[in-house]
């Protein structure tokens, strides 16, 4: 056995850290690639490289250099597959086009049950915007002229339900804790 | 922190996420996002409040979809309206038999028609009456069959009346002709 192999994160300590923080860096990898696949990818590109040098990590900042390696491991996807390009940015939430890995991370029942209704409960104009943007993934320029609003409106409607629907997320992670 | 306010840094994720943040204001996250942890794990709120919303939306368009809508509901009770009426109809009979309602006739202008309509009501009425005679005996006869089952051996109504009438025919016979 090699001393590189004697100084290299236990497995369970990898497996730990896989459990507590890969769907959170999933998601993260997602916001940034776009594309589930590819965030698929560089989340294991991700463990990968904590397994060969984890162990020059300090445990309390093991999160953050986590998340730095996925980022840096993001923007290396991107630059590889041409993916920074503007037509390649929209977020597909409902992911219609999409194929999805089999380890997609799997949504809370409770969390989606609660922010259904947290939507119910939000001003008929905070809740058409929140459709048409994140169901029909209209932009707020196209909503804004739809509903011949502002933009400014628009973006002001929205950020107030995002505010509600998080908290009521949030809520809903606290319960589970 | 540059442009991006701590207080602001769920919604410039969210709008980083959702691309709504112009080319200098997504490069300047993104430089962001090299450093800032906090910005990280927003970004990585963003993308769960996103999907959770979606998935909540694709729920209630679900049931939405499932539920009857007004249009549908509305043809849907019309028709059981319609139909319970019709069985009302057919079975309740609330007008009845059509009453034979006499026509308005001038008999002054047309005594022929007029006299031919009063004939063929007396032949209606009559014709009910003995209808309504043969109903009675009828029942009557029904009756007596079913109040007859504990007496089998007791002659039953219709035969004692035809042999009364066949008895009462014969004694006129007679008399008639010891009249003659």
């Amino acid at each position: 056995m090699s001393e590189s192999e004697d100084t290299k994160l236990d497995s369970t300590v990898v497996a730990q850290l896989y459990v507590d923080h890969a769907e959170e860096l999933r998601r993260f990898l997602i916001g940034v690639l776009r594309d589930t696949a590819l965030a698929h990818d560089a989340l294991q590109t991700t463990f990968a490289k904590l397994v060969e040098q984890g162990h020059k990590t300090r445990e309390e900042s093991r999160k953050a250099w986590l998340f730095r390696v996925a980022y840096n491991e993001a923007m290396l996807f991107r630059r590889r597959q041409a993916v920074g390009d503007k037509a390649n940015r929209n977020l597909g939430w409902t992911r219609k086009n999409e194929s999805e890995p089999a380890d997609e991370p799997l949504l809370r029942m409770e969390a989606v049950e609660r922010v259904r209704v947290a939507v119910a409960q939000l001003p008929v104009d905070q809740q058409q915007i929140v459709k048409m943007r994140i169901y029909e993934e209209k932009t707020f320029a196209v909503i804004a002229k739809e509903l011949n609003i502002p933009l400014g409106t628009a973006l002001g409607r929205m950020r107030l339900a995002t505010i509600k629907l998080r908290a009521a997320l949030e809520q809903s992670d606290a319960e589970e804790d | 922190m540059s442009r991006f306010e701590k207080n602001d840094i769920e919604w410039a994720a969210f709008c980083y996420v959702t691309d709504e943040l112009n080319e200098s204001d997504h490069e300047q996250f993104e430089s962001l996002l090299a450093s800032d942890q906090d910005a990280r794990e927003a970004v990585a709120r963003a993308v769960e409040l996103g999907q959770t919303i979606s998935a909540a939306q694709c729920i209630e368009l679900k049931r939405n979809q499932n539920r009857p809508n007004g249009k549908s509901a509305a043809i849907a009770v019309g028709f059981v309206v319609a139909s319970v009426l019709g069985f009302l109809v057919i079975t309740l009979d609330p007008w009845g038999q059509p009453a034979m309602q006499p026509p308005i006739i001038d008999s002054a202008a047309d005594p022929a028609l007029a006299l031919a309509w009063s004939q063929s009501q007396t032949e209606y009425d009559e014709n009910s009456s003995d209808l309504e005679d043969e109903l009675a005996v009828l029942n009557e006869f029904a009756e007596h069959e079913l109040d007859s089952d504990d007496s089998p051996l007791d002659a039953p109504l219709w035969m004692l009346t035809a042999v009364s009438v066949q008895q009462k025919a014969l004694e006129e016979s007679k008399t008639v002709e010891m009249e003659n």
